[in-house]
């Protein structure tokens, strides 16, 4: 069942003041976090933020289409790596 | 003359037989599955390392998978020896890419430097993200995460083998 709309997101409190304090500041950081079950919101657009996925913090940029999911989607706590030189590419965004 | 391993790069792995006639069930190793409608000719590097050459006769590409027919198979057993083997093509095959995006073969081993000059270490992996890819930089026992964002990388040169980057504060702490 999904969470009620009443409740509204949940975001942790700590990031939210970090971030909130940031932009009003002007200033751009990498912000660790262990918040994974928080919900991405406007405020959080075009900071990095570092999310620890059990083992490692995770740089993810937030971009404008990663508000409303929670910031654990972005860091994978489990990754495949293949040995083999594929055609896979990679882009600067 | 089949080719040197070193020049091939894989852009599927045979995942399973497919039907009786000899089709194999692919998964796409490569961003553009559909590549494999306009390829004739591959090499298959077999599990005991070897390199095969086949002609393709058809493929369907699907939502997960892609089937392939190739003119040299003809049953389920023969396909079914070819499971776990890589299909591959040679590196002049593959698709030109816009200047900003690069294979990620192609810099496994570029220096990463910062703006000031310092080195951080030697490209050693990419994680692929949804958000953005991570290049994994080490140097000595020491492991750098760099977000590939405009923000941070400020230059691929690949003439030098180099990616020159401009860190966030505490980007290099984490």
């Amino acid at each position: 069942m999904p969470r009620s709309v009443k409740k509204g997101p949940y975001i942790d409190e700590k990031l939210l003041s970090r971030i909130q304090e940031m932009n009003n500041s002007n200033q751009k950081k990498v912000l660790k976090t262990w918040a994974r079950r928080s919900t991405i919101t406007p405020d959080f657009v075009g900071h990095t933020l570092a999310i620890h996925n059990g083992n490692k913090f995770i740089p993810v940029f937030i971009s404008e289409n990663m508000v409303g999911h929670k910031l654990g989607e972005f860091s994978p706590t489990r990754t495949f790596r293949g040995h083999r030189a594929t055609e896979k590419s990679s882009k600067v965004r | 003359m089949s080719p040197k391993k070193s020049e091939l790069i894989a852009v599927g792995a045979v995942v399973a037989a497919h039907g009786i006639k000899g089709n194999l069930k692919v998964k796409a190793l490569t961003d553009y599955p559909d590549r494999f409608k306009e390829l004739d000719l591959v090499y298959v590097e077999l599990k005991d390392a070897s390199v095969i050459q086949l002609n393709i006769n058809e493929v369907k590409v699907n939502y997960k998978s892609i089937i392939v027919d190739f003119k040299e198979i003809v049953d389920r057993n023969q396909a079914e020896s070819l499971r776990g083997s890589l299909i591959c093509i040679k590196t002049q095959e593959l698709l030109p890419l816009s200047d900003e995006a690069f294979y990620q073969f192609e810099v496994m081993g570029f220096e990463v430097k910062t703006t000031n000059g310092q080195l951080l270490g030697k490209v050693e992996d990419i994680i692929d993200l949804a958000a953005n890819d991570i290049l994994v930089v080490k140097n000595s026992g020491k492991e750098f995460l760099i977000p590939l964002i405009k923000d941070v990388i400020k230059k691929v040169d690949r003439e030098k083998k180099e990616f020159v980057i401009e860190p966030i504060d505490g980007l290099l702490d984490l």
